[in-house]
């Protein structure tokens, strides 16, 4: 039970580091929290009928907006970080909530599902702003003397988005 | 002289700003939307009877559905009672739809059951002249499902005219089994009138280099080539062409980055042997049957990597075997809002692994979260700002692109002698086609006598 409170309190204190990361754009930091085979994914909200389905379905073997392994995260910090990427320029400024952190055990010891919601507004050149919410699930893996994350599914509330989508959550 | 006389002037390269007012788009909504026909589907996302989307003609919402006897059909979402949305989710199944207001019910269309029907109606409502609102004319193109608003619109067949060459031989591939779409449009906002995405995809290969700049950088500079499936590194003996369908009469589809040569073949198949023999042995033999279908001309025509059908379906990554498909439908919804909905669709025969990498590079390129399609949201917002304020409107916008070489051909003199392309060929750069679209979208804005 020690062991849990504390993976507990490590955790939240984790998710807000890695918030403020992503509001000072320091993308290496923020990749350096995902393991190497890191699975990093936003499936696509619609809903089904019938509503036995639970009428929002996410669906893995459907289209989705992030599909992403280290190399692909990578690659798309790299492209912000050219200057050229003008859904970046300049930087967005980016304020995050991170609340309903909710540790659970996993199948493998000293592994933990971590649930937690958010909400993400993004502000343009001071003149647009955007929100995003929804929930993430994230597994916390220890990784020498450090917790990493191995999977993180992220599910946006809106069906419609506000706008395509140049940040990451 | 009318309104559009003065605002619309391809013939001298000028587009006044008032194509994207408010008055125009409510205009638009009827004379281009309800006289055109628009995409509303594919074949495989309604496979069996029942089966059904929901989806927009312009800004009608409807629901397309495999009827009883597995004709597909499109009906207006909206009870004929008092007007209530009828189906409420994106998909599904269903025998028949029940209004959640009075709960009058339709089969197949027809209006098959009203409750109280004899305690309230006395029987004397003739319920078979209360059936859904149908579009009175649907057709398809391999597997792309099109309806129309009005009944005398021309054949589908008239309305792709050349296109249908470029859809049938570089899109759909039915010979080698045809599109599969996968289940869940990406669906975001484009703060930008619909026109500006069409254009955009049917005629501005100009925007790659400055719009998209980063991308091609941050490939070369990353160790991640996964997406590199755009023939650029590859641009020795390779042409790139354009090319608009009925060019000065009819209707204006466009077509980017039309390819001759080895480039794009070599692209992919360095990719594919970075991936298995299986994707190898497949891509090779795609690009055989492609070689077969092109065999009476001798300059290698390759595929075209973006186009737009006319209004409002935008195509992305016919270009390489190794990029899914983007089936991207703008739905209008204002003067500066545009709802887009992407469906990737993925090549039936293909191996499984290379299914997987058709969606991962449509999805890491030009999606909602891609690499892509985010920077051009933000140079359409920045127009967006510019557009209607008194000064800023006065002034119209540059259309003039090589203006009177309309009719020269573009190709080097070594590929002069093979036989033309479908449609009218013009450079890899050029605003040909978006001169076409406003001729054709103001003889829409004017046709019987408006003004």
């Amino acid at each position: 039970m020690r062991d849990f409170w504390k993976a507990q309190v490590e955790i939240e204190r984790f998710l807000s580091l890695e918030a403020r990361l992503l509001e000072q754009n320091r993308f290496d930091e923020w990749i350096d929290l995902f393991t190497d085979d890191v699975h990093y994914v936003m499936p696509v909200r619609e809903s089904v009928e019938p509503a036995a389905t639970g009428g929002a379905a996410a669906h893995s073997t459907g289209f989705a907006l992030f599909d992403d392994d280290k190399r692909s995260l990578e690659l798309r910090a790299r492209r912000i970080e050219t200057g050229l990427a003008h859904a970046e320029i300049p930087l967005s400024v980016t304020q995050r909530l991170i609340t309903n952190v909710l540790v659970e055990d996993s199948d493998v010891a000293g592994e933990y599902m971590v649930g937690s919601n958010f909400l993400v507004y993004q502000e343009r050149r001071g003149r647009h702003s955007h929100t995003f919410i929804g929930s993430r699930r994230d597994r916390f893996v220890m990784v020498g003397q450090k917790w990493k994350i191995d999977y993180r599914e992220i599910s946006l509330a809106q069906t419609v988005m506000p706008a395509t989508i140049s940040i990451f959550f | 002289m009318t309104q559009f006389q003065s605002i619309v002037r391809p013939e001298k390269g000028l587009i006044g700003s008032e194509v994207f007012s408010q008055e125009l788009y409510e205009l638009e909504l009827e004379r281009v939307f309800g006289k055109s026909w628009l995409f509303v589907g594919h074949d495989s996302m309604i496979p069996n009877k029942h089966d059904y989307v929901t989806h927009y003609m312009g800004e009608e919402p409807v629901i397309v559905l495999r009827d009883s006897k597995g004709a597909v059909r499109v009906f207006l979402n909206k009870c004929r009672h008092r007007g209530n949305a009828l189906c409420l989710y994106d998909r599904g199944n269903a025998q028949s739809f029940t209004c959640s207001y009075h709960g009058w019910t339709f089969t197949d269309g027809d209006l098959t059951g009203i409750p109280y029907y004899k305690k309230a109606y006395l029987e004397e409502l003739d319920m078979n002249e209360w059936g859904l609102i149908e579009a009175p004319r649907i057709d398809t193109c391999g597997g792309l499902i099109f309806a129309c608003w009005d009944a005398n619109v021309m054949p589908l067949d008239d309305f792709l005219n050349e296109g249908k060459w470029y859809l049938e031989n570089f899109l759909l591939q039915e010979e080698m089994g045809g599109l599969e779409v996968l289940p869940g449009p990406q669906r975001y906002i484009m703060p930008i009138n619909w026109k500006l995405l069409a254009e955009n995809f049917a005629g501005d290969d100009y925007h790659f280099v400055s719009t998209h700049a980063s991308v091609g950088q941050a490939l070369s500079a990353g160790q991640d080539n996964r997406i590199a499936v755009t023939p650029g590194a590859v641009r020795e003996n390779t042409h790139d062409f354009s090319v608009v369908t009925g060019y000065r009469n009819g209707v204006p589809h466009g077509f980017l980055e039309l390819k001759c040569g080895p480039g794009p073949l070599d692209q992919d198949l360095n990719q594919a042997k970075s991936m298995s023999k299986e994707a190898v042995e497949w891509v090779t033999e795609r690009h055989r049957r492609l070689q077969e279908r092109m065999s009476a001309f001798d300059s290698n025509p390759h595929s075209f990597h973006a186009g737009n059908i006319f209004p409002n379906l935008a195509l992305i990554g016919a270009g390489s075997a190794l990029y899914g498909k983007g089936l991207i439908c703008h739905h209008p919804r204002g003067p500066n809002k545009t709802e887009v909905w992407m469906w990737c669709a993925i090549e039936k025969s293909a191996p499984e692994e290379v299914k997987e990498r058709q969606r991962f590079v449509l999805l890491q390129r030009q999606a909602a979260a891609g690499m892509v399609a985010p920077d051009d949201h933000e140079n359409f917002q920045r127009i967006s700002e510019n557009l209607h304020s008194p000064e800023s409107r006065k002034w119209p916008l540059h259309y003039g692109m090589a203006l009177g070489h309309d009719d020269d051909d573009p190709r080097p003199t070594e590929l002069r002698n093979d036989r033309q392309w479908p449609g009218h060929l013009i450079p890899q750069y050029s605003e040909v086609i978006q001169r076409e679209f406003y001729r054709y979208w103001n003889t829409l804005m004017t046709a019987d006598g408006h003004e």
